[in-house]
């Protein structure tokens, strides 16, 4: 750092030092938007980072922050941190049993697990191979909690809920599903278009909307509708800052017509499985059942006779994904996933100029549009409207994270199940909750995508799972899991929070208002809570952790918890 | 593992979610243990059920000729979609000669509810802005997103032609409960299945709940400050999840009293009737019977909706025995959930009708499923239904007047939803005169009361 912005940033922590507003004090809510700096996006990445700005940050490139995330960020910075995990090689999902699928074998998994794995009994292998949904949000709430590439993960987690496949259906094949996700995984700061190409390809994807097999003679519609309604251009004509453009009756105007998705059905026709199903990531063609008929695609886009189906599909991707509604469809959702549910048009412009055109001519560039998405002043710098609802599988994750230990993923996935977001289970190809949601308040205009899925029992749920968790200290590996897999779930809290659980409430629960909301807790609940927690006694060990397990479980349950900026 | 649960009732607090403090004294508290009581319950079937199949052509000529549309299902080959004409349940209705239609052999229940004038069935029902037809198609508004999932899902709960924006909607279950001025509380609309679009409304959350699940009130006491501090927040998201949250434990305590309670009629009948079944939509039929039972211990209103429904309809693949395995849930699950209405002496007051995102292709596709189409055919079950079948028939040749120009082989609904949720919300008592601000395109549709129901 240069000795002026030393300088600024020294008389800087002079000004918090004399003003209460900065960190949150008095009666006021946290100030989760300090806007330091000078006040423009240059200014707030250059800026020291806070700890309860690394934590916020932190909820919104990773699956929850830790003790070690938090330091390297405010070492870094928030471009530089963001480019290191640009950077990182890209995890793996585990693939215990699931890596010797022999192709063509028939029923082989019996053999296979007794004869390879024989500490494996038939019937865990059988379940783990087919079970429906178990193994594949398992492997995946591991990697979540664990694995380095955690921005890459969010992402990766954000298209699985756009471009949606689901074990909860006939497709109970674990493999299939691993490789489905593996592949966007593999993919997410890759490019947009690419990303389409082999989602449409993807053997498990070509069962899942029925485009394996699709023949000329009756083009199967349902791959080719979601492909429009919800991979591409959406329902509605959009702005490039993701506001719908109206007719002059005020009305929204629709993208396409049923002509068009008869169109593409016939264009995408000639998919087969390959030999061995899911043992390839891409179908095969078959140009026998493939449709050679001239077809009309987006914006008067002529497809003519003759064509080969792998070239149909290429001209299709590039159809759907040069119409300039994809930019701000794909944009908007991502922000949503990623940052806030509500963002202002000009953000969205902001982002999707940057998808149309990543600086150097190319189009569809994930890796520039996740920076864009993150090292934006709204990111940086919330206004007070912006914030979502954490999903399920974060407030899991999160927890696990932020206090420290270790997870095989099971008990995460029986608590996203309960909370209705199973990994990889969504009940159909809408995923588990609709991006237009509206926040159940009088008077509002907002949508809360995550509200969709919050009922009595899944909120009540949160809570549960949690202090089942935080009490629990250890969940012994589930009996029906690989034992080769398993392991349980274990926390390990810091040894620094159980002394600081031994003294004065109130700075535990200050400690514990930053490292989990990020400093949002209101004066009068963080004096609540130390009330509640200081009221127990603290002389033994024992007594030490029921007061530090007390002291998270209520700072998790605050609404501001739930609610992130 | 120290487990701490302190069950502590909640209601003095008064953090209810959006009822206004003045409100109208239309229907007293103990109205709902009078005659007065009627409660509404939507089933939704969810992906587009396939109609066609549901509610079939009996006479012969018209039999095979619905063949030749979908060839009838081979249970060795598994190939095609249609229902054998020796296999339906042909429906006798008095003073009309022969049958003309058949119920599909997996939905015998209703077929001897329909004997007994306890089911009504409708043809040809779906979305509409206001009636069209094949000539008229280009110059008339139609719904938007025909064909799409969520938009029909939306439109079948709202009605309105155009989706306003978030914070604005009222699902038509809303409107009707609204219109009627009543003091209801947080049980006036209950859902087991999700959170819904026909519940929606910007002053009032329904409850929503998982069937039959006890919900785990968790250390009530240190939460009480929490919530109430999250309610005062200026920070919309925050405040809104302050008071989710106020009314789970608010309401916890009522909902798992009743949920723990297994001795009482409604769920001895039901068992009996369901044949000891309470998965899926049995459950949720379960337990609104349960809450139907207990509507006194909730201080419910004299009028309450519930939404209850299962997905798996979006039959686009090996049709045949999918949709078998659903419809026959359907008729075991309204069966056994009418048995328990009787035993608590509910007959005439509770009303289960189906609503579905749209019907599907008459054409059978090349992977022996059909797609995604417009009008379909519904169900409503009840006492104070009066049985038969309603609409007419679409023709089905090719160029007809009903079938949608450019829609493959969709038909062009008869029956507009309006019309027949409007049926639906006369009976429930929205007035005359209010139907026409709950439903505004009523008035574009010839027939207000499509008379199914007894008044």
């Amino acid at each position: 750092m240069d000795s002026w912005n030393r300088c600024k940033a020294v008389l800087l922590l002079l000004a918090c030092a004399l003003l209460t507003a900065c960190g949150g004090g008095g009666g006021t809510e946290g100030q989760a938007n300090a806007d330091t700096g000078d006040g423009t996006v240059a200014g707030l990445l250059a800026a020291p980072i806070t700890e309860a700005q690394a934590v916020r940050f932190l909820w919104k490139s990773s699956f929850g922050p830790t003790t070690e995330s938090i330091a390297r960020l405010r070492q870094l910075g928030y471009a530089r941190f963001v480019d290191e995990q640009l950077g990182l090689a890209t995890g793996t999902y585990s693939d215990y049993l699931l890596d010797k699928w022999a192709p063509n074998a028939g029923n082989v998994e019996f053999k296979f697990c007794e004869t390879t794995y024989p500490n494996e009994s038939a019937g865990r292998c059988y379940d783990w191979i087919y079970n429906r949904g178990r193994a594949p949000s398992i492997i995946f709430l591991r990697s979540a909690v664990h694995d380095a590439d955690q921005l890459r993960l969010r992402m990766a987690f954000a298209l699985s809920q756009m471009l949606v496949v689901s074990v909860n259906s006939d497709e109970r094949h674990a493999y299939g599903m691993r490789s489905y996700q593996q592949m966007l995984r593999q993919n997410a700061f890759g490019n947009y278009r690419d990303i389409l190409v082999k989602v449409t390809k993807h053997p498990y994807m070509g069962a899942w909307l029925n485009l394996g097999g699709s023949h000329a003679s009756r083009p199967n519609e349902n791959y080719p509708r979601e492909l429009l309604q919800l991979f591409s251009v959406g329902t509605f004509l959009m702005n490039q800052d993701g506001t719908y453009v109206l007719n002059a009756q005020g009305r929204r105007i629709e993208t396409y017509k049923q002509a068009h998705i008869e169109a593409f059905s016939k264009a995408l026709t000639g998919w087969v499985f390959p030999p061995g199903f899911y043992s390839s990531e891409a179908m095969v063609v078959d140009e026998s059942r493939h449709d050679k008929t001239p077809k009309i695609l987006l914006n008067g886009q002529v497809i003519p006779a003759g064509t080969s189906a792998q070239q149909d599909l290429e001209t299709v991707i590039s159809n759907v994904f040069n119409h300039p509604n994809t930019g701000p469809f794909v944009v908007k959702q991502l922000i949503q996933f990623l940052v806030t549910s509500n963002p202002s048009p000009a953000y969205v412009a902001r982002v999707v100029r940057v998808f149309n055109n990543n600086g150097q001519g190319v189009r569809g560039d994930m890796r520039a549009v996740v920076r864009a998405i993150l090292l934006d002043s709204e990111a940086l710098s919330p206004p007070d409207n912006a914030g979502r609802l954490l999903e399920p599988v974060l407030t899991m994750t999160g927890l696990v994270r932020a206090i420290g230990g270790t997870t095989d993923g099971a008990y995460l996935d029986q608590a996203a199940a309960a909370m209705q977001q199973r990994p990889f289970a969504a009940p159909s190809v809408f995923n588990f909750y609709p991006p237009d949601f509206a926040l159940p308040l009088a008077g509002s205009k907002l949508v809360a995508p995550q509200f969709g899925i919050l009922t009595m029992s899944t909120l009540t749920q949160r809570l549960e799972h949690a202090q089942n968790f935080l009490w629990a200290g250890s969940i012994p590996a589930e009996a029906g899991l690989p034992v080769g897999y398993a392991r349980g779930t274990r926390l390990q809290w810091p040894a620094a929070w159980l002394q600081m659980a031994a003294g004065q409430a109130a700075p535990l629960v200050e400690m514990l208002n930053v490292r989990l909301t990020g400093g949002t807790l209101t004066a009068a609940q963080k004096n609540h809570i130390a009330a509640q927690v200081q009221s127990l006694p603290a002389t033994t060990e024992a007594q030490r952790l029921e007061r530090l397990r007390l002291a998270t479980f209520l700072v998790y349950s605050s609404p501001q918890f739930m609610t992130h900026r | 593992m120290q487990r701490r649960r302190l069950i502590q009732a909640l209601s003095a607090w008064g953090l209810r979610t959006g009822i206004p403090a003045s409100a109208l004294l239309a229907h007293s508290v103990g109205q709902s243990q009078s005659q007065d009581y009627k409660a509404l319950v939507c089933i939704y079937l969810f992906g587009g059920n396939d109609g066609y199949n549901m509610l079939v052509p009996y006479e012969t000529a018209a039999h095979a000729n619905y063949l030749t549309f979908r060839p009838e299902y081979n249970s060795s080959t598994r190939q095609g979609v249609g229902v054998a004409r020796n296999a339906l349940l042909p429906l006798s209705v008095q003073g009309m000669g022969s049958p003309q239609m058949g119920l599909h052999p997996s939905m015998p229940r209703t077929h001897a509810r329909f004997g007994s004038g306890q089911v009504a069935l409708l043809k040809n029902v779906g979305t509409l802005v206001e009636p069209v037809t094949r000539s008229s198609y280009n110059s008339k508004r139609l719904p938007i997103g025909l064909l799409a999932h969520d938009t029909q899902q939306e439109l079948s709960m709202l009605t309105t032609a155009e989706t306003q924006g978030a914070g604005t909607e009222r699902g038509w279950g809303s409107r009707m409960i609204e219109s009627m001025n009543l003091q209801g509380n947080s049980f006036t609309k209950v859902s087991f299945q999700s959170v819904n679009r026909w519940m929606q409304s910007p002053t009032q959350s329904p409850l929503v709940t998982g069937a039959n699940q006890i919900i785990p009130i968790v250390q009530a006491g240190p939460m009480a400050a929490l919530i109430a501090q999250g309610n005062g927040s200026s920070r919309p998201f925050t405040k809104a999840y302050a008071q989710q949250m106020a009314a789970a434990y608010a309401d916890a305590g009522k909902v798992n009293a009743i949920f723990s309670a297994h001795s009482g009629t409604a769920e001895q009948a039901f068992l009996g009737g369901s044949a000891g079944r309470s998965h899926g939509l049995y459950g949720q039929l379960l337990a609104v019977a349960k809450f139907l039972e207990s509507r006194q211990s909730l201080n419910a209103p004299s009028r309450q909706i519930f939404f209850v429904g299962i997905g798996g309809f979006d039959t686009h693949a090996e049709q045949f025995s999918t949709h078998a395995s659903l419809l026959s849930d359907l008729d075991g699950a309204v069966d056994a959930f009418m048995t328990a209405v009787q035993a608590i002496g509910l007959s005439n007051q509770v009303t289960a009708f189906t609503l579905s995102d749209f019907g599907r292709t008459l054409r059978m596709n090349a992977s022996n499923g059909t797609d995604h189409a417009w009008a379909s055919h519904n169900m409503v079950w009840g006492a104070a239904v009066r049985g038969g079948v309603y609409g007419r028939d679409a023709d089905w040749t090719a160029g007809s007047e009903d079938i949608s120009p450019y829609e493959q082989m969709s038909i062009i609904p008869s029956i507009s939803v309006q019309q027949y949720a409007a049926t639906l919300s006369k009976w429930f008592g929205v007035g005359d005169a209010a139907l026409n601000s709950v439903f505004p395109e009523l008035p574009l549709f010839g027939t207000a009361n499509l008379g199914f129901m007894k008044s």
